[in-house]
Formats: structure tokens, C-alpha cells, sequence
């Protein structure tokens, strides 16, 4: 009787604990986004530096820019500046740098009447600051910082009145415009304390990165309102967002169309300006900016399958996930009442690096006979179930400004015999050798090649090709087992190392030259309104370790075309240059590009209307559009 | 017994380094680096990475570094984790340890308690239908896999049923405005749990020792106990931070329910067996043969001494808990030490780890020692001094 009376009261004390927990509606408009981490800091300096996270930049709705992209289409376009630089490119200036060498500048007008969410206006003073103190610990602050300085091209900023400026750089490179005029401008008067405080210290650096930032000061269309570490954290509407009611059209012919009528709040500004053509015909897109929403709350969720449970049952309107959803959820999804599946190109590739330091990766027929060989047709639609597209060149189809439909796509169409030929041909052309010749047959590989023997008559030696395991990414793992079998058969010696994703980082981006032979990773793309990686990644400059160049790629003609791409800053040239330096790519092959996989999201389309759905690199990477998103139902 | 106590701590200090030195060098061995997250942005160069290895010393020589990290570790604040800059490892852990301790340090009691319970009971009535239904269900729970029970278990309970949450361990809505952070009512949680047992543990040995009658004492400590509900009860609801208590229990339900249905086999089984030896001792016989009811002879002569070995378990196993379990963290998203850890060796964030598990070892060692005393103390046959059993 007693133990009945014992295990009641239990029931009973959990079953009051469940009815009062059950959370009450606030009646304010909450979009609700799930996170699959916390966010590491409300400190923007630390957050964007060394505590960098991707769920850092979903909240950090905070901070502006100078200049940004406009959605969908990324083209280039003010934000806190009023028109565009006066100069673009920038040029040359009176002043000189103290050992003589040119320097060049270019004024920025700003937006005038933009308000701090702490009540200050912007101004000149927030900009200089800004640009100043992330020059200043640039070193310190690492991170994303760095790349959007760019400390070698910066050289000073000045105040010339209270909305203009004048910046003086050591080049006109164009990393100046997409990179260090979209820099993350800092409230001056919440940062200076904190600063000179810092600076009062033996590393005030690092105390700058410390800072106990409560409130960030926002000029964003939210504020910060709380954050329950490891659980949850709000923003709320900014209510003196100067942008609120603003206009986004973008038309077919290019021109973007930028308005605000100055009616969305009591601190928004007016303003109407067309850009790179005239505002007429058939719109890609006609967006209004929020915030339409009071609140956003992004909940933690540690466990994807918890998060997706969530976004079922309501609990969620969207999940920020950079990897998009696997197979099963997705599956899992489509049967779920009110959630509607987006499917949308990444902005980024898999792809097979070969070293073009050493043999045989030095030598172009080979390594477009092993771009021949694979087919990424069969792999990738046979194999993978169409999980993931084949893709040949450096810039993503998606990305239809930028891609060259021309590009060459070695390999394209072709059954496995006359690859395997086609192989063979390229090899025998270029001086190659077999201990055992491979034979293609009425299509068919009727022998095996061995010992294939390079044009100097030294056996290639056994090439380490090193790949994700399995379990970490079964895509690029299938790839590689593939890969390696053909050329195998082809009579090249290749090892497969299925191995850590970090053992082979390490092993590639190490101290000093890379010594792999070849290698499959990933890479995500950055900024998809200029294609400055192919700079990063190919560039004879960039060889690493001074930068991202691992396969040691030094050709002229495509430096000609990067630089001329890097150089111009008309953006027909560009794209025109741009073309060609992915043709020389997809012809010279230092990388193998692959595949990408389609990212699969899913959002709560009986609650919340996105403003639009299709655009590289899915949702995630426009976070969910908290400023446009509108509810269908209040929460 | 002292001078026993003394060479232990000793030994303690001296694995304790061993155990760290290790750690470190695992990590050390592990390739990649903490940056590895800035080589997908090729806006970032190599330079760039290359001084941030510098900012966090990972440019020093192998032997530079571990002595820096040993002097941070043993200087108190175990070090500046990496992924968090600059805050140290030490603020970290204590913002989650609270949460990893409440969890699953209610979870540990609970599953012993029920263990024990059940496990004296089921061998009192040993080859009976209970005694068979409880073995064979705490077997088939115990072997279950844990990811795919608490997934069905929240798919049932929070999915379908609506009672639970799906995780986390606050509800955002209820929080919203709150005027503390949610640490600040995990600690005065444990600091009730604590405290109440404290003051029940207080008035019970008092009761004791002044209530002779063994019916009026009964009736004592249970009065005894409902004061000391009430009175925590009473403090909760005229705290203005009540509601979130009852808010945080409620998200602790599922991951228990969960554990709890897994782990308590484990106890369970052990009290069994140590049970069975206990009934078949001669002073069980003598205590029936003097006509003791059979209640009295279970629980105050079988299962007192049967309770020894479950109670080293208990110790041992509340120590271990604080690993927090990552699965369960994971699954519940339950953002504790599991987590912490499981966050710091992903990203190689060295500092955290090491300290992290630094920690955990010295909880661990110190379980041990705890063990061992405790051991000598319930049991007068065991004896730690020279010449001693």
C-alpha cells in the first residue's frame, strides 16, 4: 500500500512538473530557428576572430557593412555608404608611403541620419575607428579578420568630414572592394572604452578579445537581447532600423533597383538608387525588408535528429545546418505535415588535388588521363543515387554570372572503354611507358596495364592517394575507391589511404611544401560575387605554404588571366578573364573537380513565408533570411 | 588508517601527473591543429593561420609547450582554451559542470537507490516470479543500445505524446526575460539537494541517538523528512526563481527516465549476488532462529553488510558520471562536460581537453580514495594498518 501511495505521489509530482512546464505562448511573432551549436560569444571582435563559428554569423545580425552583395544574385551594392567609392579603381594618390612607394585612394560617401541602437548616430568617426583598430591587432584578432583587412593593402583611413572618408591603400587591387569595403563596421562608442581600457594593459589585444560584451550596439535589423548558454539565445527587432521598409528589385537585365520610401520606422532613412543598368522588365526579385518578425529565438539543438523531431513537430520554423540534411531526414521530412524541402547547389566542390612538384603529377598527360578516367556520370547517378552532380569546373554552374558553359568537361559523355583509350592515348603521346601495355578491346579493357613508366624511364612509384573514410564522408570515400581501381587498371600503382579528415589536412597544409601525391577534399568557395579564390587556390604566388596553391600550379597564361581578373574593375572584363582562367583550369587539371552535393534543407512553410527559396548555397547560407521572412500564423 | 590516507594522496598526485602527461601527449600526437577551422576560407591565408598558431603557442617546440600547458594546468586554471579565446578552461568547466552534475548525479542516485531495493528484495524471494521478471527485464534494458532507447523515447514521449520536451534543459519561452542565467538555479538546485540531505542526515543521526522506540522513530524521520521538503519547497516558491527550477526538472525527466531504465540493472544485479552470499551466512540463520520478522532480518542484518560492494559501485559510479555521458548530452542536448569534451577534441582545442580530463582524473582518483575509506569505515573487519585483514 505503501509502495502504491510512494509511486502515486511520484506520478502525480511528474505529472505537475510536465503541466506546468508546458511553455505559454508570448504572443510576440517568433521565428524560430534551430542551431546545431551554440554560439561561442556576443563579443562580434572574438566572435568573427579565434571563436569563429558558423552559428556566430546566423545571430550576429547586428553589425553592417560599408558595401555588401544583394541576395540572390550578388552584386555588388552599398550599405552603410551612400553610392559607390569615387574611385573604383581606386587612384593613384599625392601622398606617398614613407619609402617612396605609391599610394592610392578612393572616398566613401556615407548614408547620413542611421542611428545606433544605443541612440548614437553613425558616422565617420565609427568607420575610421573601425578600419583603425582591426588594422591595429589585425595579427591579434586572426580569424576572419585578416581577410577582410587585408593588412598588406591598407595603409590608413581618414575622417574628412562627419559622413565621408578617404582610404589609402598600397595597390588598387580589387581585394580592396571585396574584401576590406566589407568589413564589419564597429560602434565607436561602446568599443572605444572597452579599448582604451585594454590598452591600459601589458596584452590588450587579447583583453579586447576578453571583453564582456552584455549588450552588443547594433545597427542591424535586430538587437541582442539574452542568451541561456547552451540552450538558447534572442534577438529581437531592432525598432530604429534604418532600413526597415526597404526594397530589393533585381531585374533580368542586371540593373538592382534599391529603395526606401523612409516610412518603416521612425529612424528609417529615405533613399532611391538604381544600379548597373536601367530598373525595367522581368524581376528576378522583389523583396521587402523586415524585420517582419518581433523576435527570433535560436534553440540548440546538439543532436540533428532532435533538431529534426523539432522542426516536425513545430517546436522549430528552419534549421541552420552548413552540410543541408542527410537522405534519411529528408526522407523523414517529406512526410511531415507543413514542412516544405528546398533543394539547392552548395557553393563549393569536392575535388582531387594532384602535386605537380614531382612526378608524375608534374606531367599534364597525366593528369588529364586521370581526369579522363573518371566518370563521375556512373559514380554519382549509378553509385550515389544521384546524391550527388558531377561537376567539372572551378566555378558552380549555380554560379551563372561567373561559369563558363563552355568549359571544357574532359571526359564528359564517354563509356568506360573509350576513356580508358583516351587515357592510354594521352600517356603514349606524352612519352609514357608499360612494363604490361593496357589493351582496350571493342570497348572493353581486355588487359590490365602495370608499371606505367614515366617519359624519363623511371617507374612511376606507388602514388598514396589520400581520402575521407567512410565514415566520415562515404561520398568522397566511394570516390576515391573508384578512382584509384581505374587507375590501377590503367597500370598506374595506387595506394587508397581512407583516412581522418584532419590526419589529412595536416598532412596537406603542414609546414613547408606538400609532399602527398594526390588527395581528395572539399573546399567552400567564400564570396560567390567574385571568384578571387581561383587567385587563392591556383595562383604561382599562392604556392603554399604562402598560400593555398598545394598542387604548386604555375602556369602563365592563367596568372595573366587571374590578374587581369584581379586587376580589372569592369565586370564584363572580369567575367571574360574569369572564363578563361577556368578554362586553363579545367584543361590543365591541377584539381580534378568532381562532385558537389546538393544541399537539402527544410523549413516550416505552414509558418513562415521565405522570400524566396532557390539560391547558391541554400537557406543556410543566407541564414534563414530573419530580416524578409514573414509568419503566416503568429506564435 | 592516517598514515594510509597519507601515502594514497601521495600516490594520488603522482598518477594524477602520470594520467596528465599522457593526456597531453595523445593530444599532442593528434594531427591537424585547432585552426584546421580556417583553412575552408581562402580569404584566410596560410600567414594569417600561421600567427594565430603563434597566439596560441602552437608554433613552440613539443617540450616548451607541454611545460607551459603543465603550469597552466597545475597553477589553477588549467589554461586558455583556444576555441573559446581567452577565457580559461577553468570558467568553462564551472559553467558546465553544474549542469553535468545535476543531471546525472540525480540520475546515479536514483538508479542505485532503485538497485538496491530491488536487489535485496528479488533475492530475499530468489527463483520467484519477481526475481525472474526483474533479471530478465533489467538484462534486456541494460544491453539496450542507448542512442536508439533514447530516440524512442523521445519520439514517443516528446514527439508523439507532447509530455517532454524534445531536449535542451530550458524551455526558451519560459526564459525569456528571466533575470539570472540558467547556471545561477542549477547551483542552488544541487545547493538544496545538498543541503536538505545535509539536514535530513543531521536529524536522522540525532533521531537516533535520542529515539530509542523504533515505531516513534519511524514516524520521526518521516516527519523529519516531510520538514525538510517543505521547508526547501517553501524557499523554491519564495525564491522568484521557482519556476525555473520546475522548468529545468521537467527537461531532466526523459534523460532520466532514459538512463535510469538502462542503468539500473547494473546495481541491481550486484546487490543480488551480494545479497545471496550475505543470506547464507550463519548470523542470518541465527537472527530467523531467534525469531526476528523477516523484514527486519533482510534489511537490517542481510542487507547492511550485502550493501558494501554496491557502495564502492556507488562512489565509483558518481564519479564517472561526471563525464556527463555524451551520448545522452548529445542526444538530450544537454550542453554539459560530455559535450565540452566531446566539442574540444573535435576542434582540438587542447587547452580544454587536457583540462577537462585533468579534472575528471582527479575526480576519479579521488572516487577511489573515497572508496577505500569508505570501505574501511562501514566494514570493522577491514583494517588499513600493518599486520591488518
Amino acid at each position: 500500500m505503501k509502495r502504491l501511495v510512494l509511486l502515486g505521489l511520484i506520478l502525480g509530482l511528474i505529472a505537475g512538473v510536465g503541466l506546468f512546464g508546458a511553455a505559454a505562448n508570448t504572443g510576440s511573432k517568433v521565428y524560430n530557428i534551430g542551431l546545431l551549436d551554440d554560439i561561442t560569444t556576443t563579443n562580434m571582435i572574438a566572435g568573427l576572430g579565434p571563436d569563429s563559428s558558423t552559428y556566430n554569423f546566423t545571430i550576429y545580425y547586428w553589425n553592417q557593412t560599408l558595401y555588401t552583395i544583394t541576395d540572390k544574385t550578388f552584386e555588388y551594392v552599398p550599405q552603410l555608404a551612400d553610392g559607390m567609392p569615387s574611385d573604383m579603381p581606386p587612384k593613384l594618390s599625392d601622398q606617398k608611403q614613407p619609402d617612396g612607394k605609391p599610394l592610392y585612394e578612393t572616398t566613401v560617401h556615407l548614408k547620413q541620419g542611421i542611428y545606433w541602437s544605443d541612440g548614437n548616430e553613425f558616422t565617420a568617426d565609427d568607420v575610421v575607428f573601425s578600419y583603425n583598430l582591426i588594422e591595429k591587432y589585425a595579427d591579434v584578432f586572426g580569424g576572419n579578420w585578416s581577410g577582410e583587412i587585408y593588412p598588406k593593402l591598407f595603409y590608413k583611413i581618414q575622417k574628412i568630414d562627419d559622413f565621408t572618408v578617404k582610404f589609402y591603400l598600397t595597390s588598387d587591387s580589387i581585394n580592396f572592394k571585396w574584401g576590406t569595403l566589407m568589413m564589419t563596421i564597429l560602434p565607436k562608442a561602446q568599443w572605444e572604452p572597452i579599448v582604451a581600457k585594454a590598452e591600459q594593459g601589458k596584452t590588450p589585444g587579447k583583453d579586447i578579445l576578453a571583453a564582456q560584451i552584455d549588450h552588443p550596439v547594433s545597427i542591424g535589423p535586430f538587437t541582442f537581447d539574452q542568451w541561456q548558454k547552451g540552450a538558447f539565445a534572442v534577438n529581437d527587432a531592432n525598432p530604429t532600423y534604418y532600413d526597415q521598409g526597404s526594397n530589393e528589385a533585381i531585374f533580368k537585365n542586371g540593373a538592382v533597383h534599391l529603395t526606401n520610401p523612409g516610412t518603416g520606422n521612425a529612424k528609417a532613412i529615405s533613399y532611391d538608387n538604381t544600379y548597373y543598368g536601367t530598373a525595367s522588365g522581368d524581376k528576378i526579385l522583389d523583396m521587402t525588408t523586415g524585420p517582419f518578425v518581433d523576435k527570433v529565438i535560436y534553440h540548440v539543438y546538439t543532436d540533428q535528429a532532435t533538431a529534426v523531431l523539432a522542426l516536425s513537430k513545430g517546436d522549430i520554423d528552419f534549421i541552420e545546418n552548413p552540410n543541408g540534411l542527410t537522405q534519411g531526414f529528408a526522407d523523414q521530412l517529406k512526410s511531415a505535415n507543413g514542412v516544405s524541402l528546398v533543394e539547392n547547389p552548395p557553393n563549393g566542390w569536392r575535388y582531387l588535388a594532384f602535386n605537380l612538384r614531382k612526378s608524375p603529377g608534374s606531367y599534364l598527360a597525366y593528369r588529364q588521363a586521370v581526369a579522363y578516367l573518371i566518370d563521375r556520370d556512373f559514380i554519382c547517378n549509378n553509385l550515389l543515387q544521384g546524391r550527388a552532380v558531377p561537376e567539372y569546373s572551378v566555378i558552380p554552374p549555380a554560379n551563372s554570372f561567373w561559369y563558363d558553359p563552355n568549359v571544357p568537361k574532359l571526359g564528359q559523355g564517354m563509356d568506360e572503354g573509350a576513356r580508358m583509350q583516351k587515357a592510354i592515348d594521352l600517356l603514349k603521346a606524352a612519352g609514357f611507358t608499360w612494363k604490361q601495355e593496357p589493351i582496350v578491346q571493342n570497348g572493353k579493357l581486355v588487359t590490365q596495364g602495370k608499371g606505367l613508366i614515366d617519359p624519363k624511364g623511371t617507374p612511376v612509384p606507388s602514388q598514396t592517394l589520400l581520402c575521407p573514410s567512410t565514415a566520415y564522408d562515404p561520398m568522397r570515400a566511394t570516390f576515391g575507391i573508384w578512382i584509384s581501381r581505374w587507375m590501377n587498371e590503367l597500370g598506374i600503382p595506387v595506394n587508397l589511404n581512407l583516412t581522418g579528415f584532419n590526419t589529412i589536412q595536416g598532412f596537406v597544409f603542414g609546414s613547408g611544401a606538400p609532399t602527398y601525391d594526390m588527395y581528395i577534399l572539399g573546399w567552400g568557395l567564400g564570396n560567390p560575387a567574385f571568384p578571387d579564390f581561383m587567385d587563392a587556390f591556383f595562383g604561382s604566388e599562392n604556392d603554399y605554404p604562402a598560400g593555398f596553391n598545394t598542387p604548386g600550379f604555375k602556369n602563365e597564361d592563367f596568372d595573366n588571366a587571374i590578374q587581369g581578373m584581379m586587376a580589372s574593375w569592369d565586370q564584363t572584363v572580369e567575367q571574360q578573364y574569369a572564363y578563361k582562367a577556368q578554362d586553363i583550369l579545367a584543361e590543365q587539371v591541377p584539381y580534378v573537380i568532381l562532385f558537389y552535393s546538393p544541399l537539402t534543407e527544410a523549413y516550416r512553410s505552414d509558418r513562415v513565408s521565405m522570400p524566396y527559396t532557390q539560391v547558391l548555397d541554400g537557406l543556410q547560407g543566407v541564414f534563414g533570411e530573419q530580416p524578409s521572412v514573414k509568419l503566416i500564423s503568429a506564435q | 588508517m592516517l598514515r594510509y590516507s597519507a601515502v594514497r594522496l601521495a600516490q594520488i598526485v603522482v598518477v594524477l601527473f602520470i594520467y596528465t602527461t599522457i593526456v597531453w601527449l595523445m593530444f599532442y600526437a593528434m594531427p591537424g591543429s585547432v585552426t584546421n577551422k580556417f583553412i575552408g576560407n581562402p580569404k584566410i591565408k596560410p600567414e594569417a593561420i600561421q600567427k594565430m598558431k603563434q597566439l596560441f603557442g602552437l608554433d613552440l617546440p613539443w617540450y616548451k609547450r607541454y611545460l607551459m600547458d603543465m603550469r597552466n594546468i597545475y597553477t589553477g586554471h588549467l589554461g586558455i582554451s583556444f576555441d573559446y579565446y581567452p577565457r580559461t578552461v577553468w570558467s568553462i568547466i564551472t559553467e558546465r559542470l553544474p549542469r553535468t552534475v545535476t543531471l546525472f548525479l540525480t540520475i546515479v542516485l536514483i538508479e542505485y537507490a532503485i538497485g538496491f531495493y530491488l536487489g535485496k528484495l528479488i533475492a530475499w524471494l530468489r527463483g520467484g516470479a519477481l526475481d525472474y521478471l526483474a533479471t530478465v527485464s533489467g538484462i534486456v534494458l541494460w544491453t539496450m543500445f542507448l542512442p536508439v532507447w533514447a530516440l524512442f523515447l523521445i519520439w514517443l514521449f516528446a514527439y508523439l505524446a507532447g509530455w517532454f520536451p524534445l531536449g535542451q534543459f530550458v524551455t526558451p519561452l519560459r526564459w525569456l526575460g528571466a533575470p539570472h542565467d540558467a547556471n545561477f538555479v542549477f547551483i542552488r538546485m544541487l545547493a538544496t539537494a545538498f543541503g536538505g540531505s545535509f539536514a535530513f542526515a543531521a536529524g536522522w543521526v540525532t533521531l537516533r541517538r535520542f529515539l530509542h522506540d523504533r515505531r516513534v522513530r519511524r514516524i520521526a524521520v518521516a516527519g523529519l523528512g516531510l520538514v525538510v521538503i517543505a521547508a526547501a519547497l517553501v524557499l523554491w516558491a519564495r525564491s522568484g526563481i521557482g519556476q525555473y527550477a520546475i522548468d529545468i526538472v521537467w527537461h531532466m525527466i526523459l534523460p532520466f527516465i532514459t538512463l535510469v531504465t538502462i542503468g539500473f540493472a547494473g546495481a541491481m544485479l550486484v546487490m543480488r549476488d551480494s545479497m545471496l552470499d550475505t543470506i547464507s551466512e550463519d548470523y542470518i540463520t541465527t537472527a530467523r532462529a531467534k525469531g526476528l520478522p523477516e523484514k527486519v532480518i533482510r534489511d537490517h542484518h542481510a542487507a547492511r553488510t550485502a550493501l558494501l560492494p554496491l557502495s564502492t559501485g556507488f562512489v565509483l559510479a558518481i564519479a564517472f558520471s561526471l563525464d556527463g555521458a555524451v551520448i545522452t548530452e548529445t542526444i538530450f542536448s544537454w550542453p554539459g562536460i560530455g559535450l565540452t569534451l566531446l566539442h574540444a577534441v573535435s576542434t582540438q582545442d587542447v587547452p580544454l581537453a587536457v583540462g577537462a580530463y585533468t579534472v575528471l582524473g582527479l575526480i576519479a582518483l579521488l572516487a577511489h580514495y573515497v572508496a577505500d575509506i569508505l570501505y574501511a569505515v562501514l566494514d570493522p573487519r577491514i583494517s588499513y594498518h600493518r599486520g591488518g585483514a
